[in-house]
């Protein structure tokens, strides 16, 4: 029920994104005489402040908010799983070293500290300046800050699964027949974790979502004029007040995304 | 038990050391301090005056001699000068931390309110109609950003309504300032705002706590036994079903740090976390690194709290 | 809809005023911050200013030293210079709210943590230039200033510090004196202030609240309490003023334009909006070194290509006025018949053309295949710069000029990009000026920021001309404003010819009060309106 649901949900959100460069207007056109218009046959949702179509900027923002959402999922899946999957198969130091270093990072204070990696200037830690200046490059970063403070779900995971798993006889078997610790952890482990690891992974992109929108509103988010809904939200706070519609379209797209995705994650897991 | 609460505690000073470099590490990697902002507002500033500025504020020197400087004196309890605010860091540190935590402590007593029996008569009756609504406002609650709920929340109650402040955490100049009715009536809608999250968890935990504990044996020997049905439920089941809430309330705490961030710029509620966003962004290096180092040991505290709350709330662990 | 009157910010002694920045510290000299010398003047009074008609005026001296009145006499120096004398006494009865009286040692003080080179004070200039003071009486001296400029008496930079207070504070310690004075350990001490309130009460980041000095001695201002309440959230900021959180906003520090005009628009009936053309020049600085920009024809295509009119007609509701030049067109040194920059997509395309960047689908590309790209950068966090840079990008575009926009915190953008030279092509702020202002700093070619000279001066554009630097140097020294006149004519028409920087706006402040409040004048300029707070009251009924 829950899956059907929230598949229902995706679908709405996902085929008008994937459709929109071939259905939507240019999101990026400005038209200063026709600022701030309601709904109507030019415009089904409107226009923002710069008189820009907004129907056509929320697919454009969903399209950059659902790309960083899902690379930073993956991104941090990846790396949690190659945590786990050692601290779990290694034991030992390996384990109890990378343990403590996630436990350090869950008690970490997600918001200030991603705040300070998103105010730290890249060139000065040696990135050099072309990549800095690079189109991809900021929202490249926000993917990598977000996921490598986002991880330590996904390792605890795949830790405690590999621990099971390594205990099963098909694998102590593989040990004993002197197979490679690397195939091993690659052919026997990790098919046994992936369905966390995917049920996990998805329910993150709700919250990554949410931090989006809120770096965004302290100005450290994806930046205009590249338009994602946390942005196209947070800037539509500043006119909350002479034109709240603005607010409504990202919000309830936002809502909609972070609800079939705990949906999702709930459905599979009551699998 | 106290080897165990010994072992986090260095745990937590670890966390805090290792923590501090990082910071420290990461703001010399940001550019530009408030001199250089001096410069565009002010049109009678001289180059030499820039560069005399600059050799008075002590800008200059590498991350890591600054750094040891700053861990000796703090380690002495001598949290530094805000460059920020022109005061010391104590001054500073301490109101805010007062407001955070009355807001934290507000809004998680909210949370656990509102979640936990809403939680408790989801779960009661799985797939009931009150079971859907209640499951729906949870996933309602958490997909909600902060900064949205807290705006439409002062656009009802304080715009439209009228009925409470906007921002602050006090009316100045009034003869109630200070007082508890006054605080109050600022402290409810961004304690509201804040608990939306927390009850929504709480609520969805409650829930599954009850279900899962609705299964087990004991309670059918309960049952079996002539035990009355509200007094099973309310010795057996919640109690044990209430564990693990211990653990996601520790958890909570640290996203309600976060989460007060955010809250605090919103109402203007002279916090903790707006205290830390401003000061990293003004590159007051003592100010942040007390607020961060703060909120870190506040996160680990509640952890270790939870965990001791654990072990004295569930049988089994103590027999350990 | 019952409106029930939340909290006293409406009972009829006190005012309650919002902005939107906390000042970093008190003390008049040291650090320069729009926050802190709004919050100031309430407190204290400067010895000159210029007022909401942008006259030169007397606030805590006694009469104008002008070389006509015999205050001020020209000197000649050893060295063969022109120097000038100027004599002030202090207005008659002036106390700090103590009851100590406003002296000769005050300015004194002033001047000795002024001129020292590690107290922390940022405009230094001024009291440089003082080479010798001579005491006359107890409220009177002499300075004796090494240079002659036609501004020579706007002095309001040459800070009192109260002497009681700050001497032995200062003595003990000149470097550490920005750690110890009292102005940040104990900013409610009376003593410190000067004007018609003083400072009584500070909670650092979010307001401060300000008693009546009981020892002034100018017009009774009708509040016995001001408090000043900082909301950084503009959103937040609009919701408090709607519930009489704060009275009033003040239009130096708080919401954008746009967002006053349309506030003001929905509720006519309790506020009145009142916008100020200020001094403020939003302008584009464009990097002479970029071989793209190094011709005179490109960027005064990149200017005509711009509608600035729209912009202020759409966006500001016409309340913000496009620059011609650099110069105000409210400042006495304004000239009207300077080259024109006006919109003209078509002549700016001609020159384009002209200038070998042809269209190429859609793009300006040179004949070996360069396309004409710039960056245009500026600070995050301003909403009202952001759309301006997403509005001109467009406008570029339509011409075949690709323009990226990149926006930085300003920590990094004024912290390096713009001060060590690094925006590549250009990039977007403003200056805050004085009334006929003369450019030294932004225009001599003595004044570009090198690595050789330590990033000194604010030439950022790397702008080089003779004739120019020429004029900078006579109009400084020209004490005969019917002299100076054309020479600010040629200044600004050369300035329009070679186009170091693109003038956007000039920015309005606008100011939200309450239909109660009356008596206010904003200035538009660096002293800001509280300066004359005494004058403010609520209507009688």
């Amino acid at each position: 029920m829950k899956i059907k649901l929230s598949l229902i949900l995706l679908t709405i959100l996902l085929i008008p994104i994937a459709l929109s460069p071939w259905i939507a207007q240019d999101s990026s056109v400005i038209d200063l005489n026709n600022r701030l218009l309601p709904p109507s046959a030019g415009h089904l949702l409107g226009s923002d402040e710069l008189g820009r179509d907004v129907l056509a900027r929320l697919l454009a923002g969903g399209r950059i908010s659902l790309a960083v959402a899902s690379a930073t999922a993956i991104l941090a899946a990846l790396l949690g799983t190659t945590v786990g999957l050692i601290a779990g198969w290694r034991g030992g130091w390996w384990d109890a070293g990378l343990m403590r270093l996630t436990d350090g990072i869950i008690s970490l204070p997600l918001l200030p500290l991603l705040i300070v990696l998103a105010a730290v200037d890249p060139i000065r830690l040696g990135v050099p300046a072309p990549l800095v200046a690079s189109e991809g490059f900021a929202i490249a970063r926000l993917i990598v800050i977000i996921a490598v403070v986002g991880w330590t779900t996904v390792a605890r995971l795949v830790r405690a699964q590999t621990l099971t798993v390594k205990a099963r006889d098909h694998v102590r078997a593989a040990v004993a027949l002197g197979v490679s610790p690397t195939k091993i952890v690659l052919r026997h482990i990790l098919p046994h974790v992936s369905s966390p690891i995917l049920v996990a992974t998805t329910m993150s992109m709700g919250g990554i979502i949410l931090t989006e929108s809120a770096l965004s509103f302290l100005g450290l988010g994806v930046r205009p004029p590249v338009a994602s809904w946390g942005n196209m939200l947070s800037g539509a706070m500043d006119l909350v007040w002479s034109a709240p519609l603005l607010a409504l379209w990202p919000g309830i797209a936002i809502f909609m995304t972070v609800l079939a995705v705990s949906l999702l994650g709930d459905g599979l897991n009551e699998r | 038990m106290s080897r165990r609460i010994l072992i986090r505690v260095w745990q937590t000073f670890a966390v805090m050391l290792v923590m501090s470099v990082v910071v420290f590490a990461l703001m010399g990697a940001m550019p530009g301090d408030p001199i250089d902002m001096m410069i565009s507002g002010n049109p009678h500033l001289t180059p030499a005056d820039v560069i005399r500025l600059k050799t008075v504020y002590g800008v200059g020197k590498p991350w890591p001699v600054r750094w040891a400087d700053w861990a000796v004196q703090f380690a002495q309890g001598n949290l530094g000068y805000s460059r920020l605010f022109a005061r010391q860091v104590s001054q500073i540190i301490l109101p805010a931390l007062e407001h955070t935590a009355l807001l934290a402590v507000t809004a998680m007593s909210l949370a656990l309110a509102v979640g936990i029996p809403l939680g408790i008569v989801a779960g009661a009756k799985p797939g009931s109609r009150r079971d859907r609504v209640i499951t729906f406002v949870s996933y309602l609650s958490l997909s909600v950003p902060t900064f949205w709920l807290g705006l439409m929340l002062i656009a009802l109650f304080s715009v439209r309504l009228g009925w409470l402040p906007a921002s602050g955490a006090s009316s100045l100049l009034s003869p109630q300032e200070g007082g508890v009715w006054d605080v109050g009536r600022h402290l409810l809608l961004p304690a509201a705002t804040l608990a939306v999250g927390g009850a929504g968890q709480y609520i969805r935990h409650m829930r599954a706590a009850m279900i899962a504990e609705s299964t087990a044996p004991y309670l059918r020997t309960a049952r079996a036994k002539g035990c009355s049905p509200l007094r099973v439920t309310l010795n057996h089941h919640l109690r044990n079903a209430l564990l693990p809430i211990v653990t996601i309330a520790a958890l909570e705490a640290g996203a309600l740090l976060s989460g007060a961030l955010i809250t605090e710029t919103v109402f203007a509620w002279p916090g903790l976390g707006r205290l830390s966003y401003d000061a990293v962004m003004g590159n007051d290096y003592n100010l942040a690194l007390t607020a961060l180092l703060l909120a870190t040991f506040l996160t680990l505290a509640a952890s270790i709290i939870a965990d001791l709350a654990y072990g004295l709330l569930d049988p089994r662990t103590r027999a350990q | 809809m019952t409106m029930l009157s939340l909290s006293p910010a409406q009972a009829k002694d006190s005012l309650t005023i919002g902005i939107s920045q906390f000042p970093a510290t008190f003390h008049p000299a040291i650090d320069t911050m729009l926050a802190k010398s709004y919050v100031l003047s309430f407190v204290r009074r400067p010895l000159t200013a210029y007022d909401s008609h942008w006259k030169l005026v007397c606030l805590m001296c006694e009469r104008l030293p002008t070389l006509e009145n015999g205050l001020a006499k020209i000197e000649t120096l050893p060295n063969g210079k022109k120097g000038i004398a100027l004599t002030i006494a202090i207005k008659p009865g002036a106390k700090w709210a103590d009851g100590v009286p406003v002296s000769s040692d005050d300015l004194l003080l002033g001047w000795e943590v002024g001129k020292h080179p590690s107290s922390g004070v940022s405009a230094a200039d001024l009291y440089r230039r003082v080479t010798a003071i001579d005491v006359i009486d107890a409220r009177t001296i002499t300075l004796h200033l090494d240079r002659m400029s036609f501004d020579y008496n706007a002095i309001g930079d040459f800070k009192l510090l109260p002497a009681h207070i700050e001497r032995a504070r200062f003595e003990a310690d000149p470097s550490r004196y920005h750690d110890t004075t009292a102005y940040d350990r104990d900013t409610t001490l009376p003593g410190l202030w000067n004007g018609p309130y003083r400072i009584s009460k500070v909670e650092p980041g979010n307001y401060v609240v300000m008693d009546r000095n009981p020892f002034w001695n100018g017009q009774r201002p009708a509040f016995d309490h001001l408090v000043v309440r900082v909301i950084e959230n503009t959103a937040s900021l609009e919701a408090t003023i709607l519930t009489g959180g704060v009275d009033m906003v003040a239009g130096e520090l708080g919401l954008s334009l746009e967002q006053a005009l349309a506030f003001g628009q929905r509720h006519p009936d309790r506020f009145t909006v009142t916008t100020t053309p200020s001094l403020v020049y939003e302008h584009i600085d464009l990097n002479l070194d970029n071989p793209l920009l190094a011709d005179k024809n490109v960027r005064l295509a990149l200017t005509i290509a711009t509608d600035r009119d729209t912009i202020c007609r759409t966006l500001f509701g016409g309340h913000q006025q496009p620059a011609t030049s650099f110069v105000p067109p409210l400042d006495q040194a304004f000239s009207p018949d300077t080259p024109s920059l006006a919109y003209d997509p078509q002549k700016a395309a001609v020159l384009l053309d002209q200038a070998g960047y042809p269209l190429v689908n859609g793009i300006r590309t040179r004949a070996d295949g360069q396309i004409l790209s710039l960056d245009l950068m500026t600070t995050a966090g301003n909403r009202s710069r952001e759309m301006i840079a997403e509005i001109l990008q467009s406008q570029w575009r339509k011409l075949g000029i690709v323009v990226r926009v990149k926006l930085e915190p300003p920590r990094i953008f004024f912290g390096q990009s713009v001060t060590k030279r690094k925006f590549p092509g250009m990039a977007m702020f403003a200056w805050y000026s004085a009334p006929e202002s003369v450019p030294r700093s932004i225009l001599r070619s003595t004044e570009i920021p090198s690595k050789d000279n330590g990033w000194a001066g604010e030439n950022y554009t790397g702008y080089k001309s003779a004739p120019m630097d020429a004029l900078i140097d006579t109009i400084e020294e020209e004490p005969d404003f019917a002299r100076r006149k054309p020479l600010w004519r040629e200044m600004q028409t050369l300035y329009n010819q070679d186009l170091p920087a693109i003038p956007l706006f000039f920015r309005s402040d606008a100011h939200i009060w309450p239909k109660e409040l009356q008596g206010v004048t904003p200035t538009g300029h660096a002293d800001p309106s509280p300066l004359w707070v005494e004058y403010w009251s609520w209507k009688q009924p």
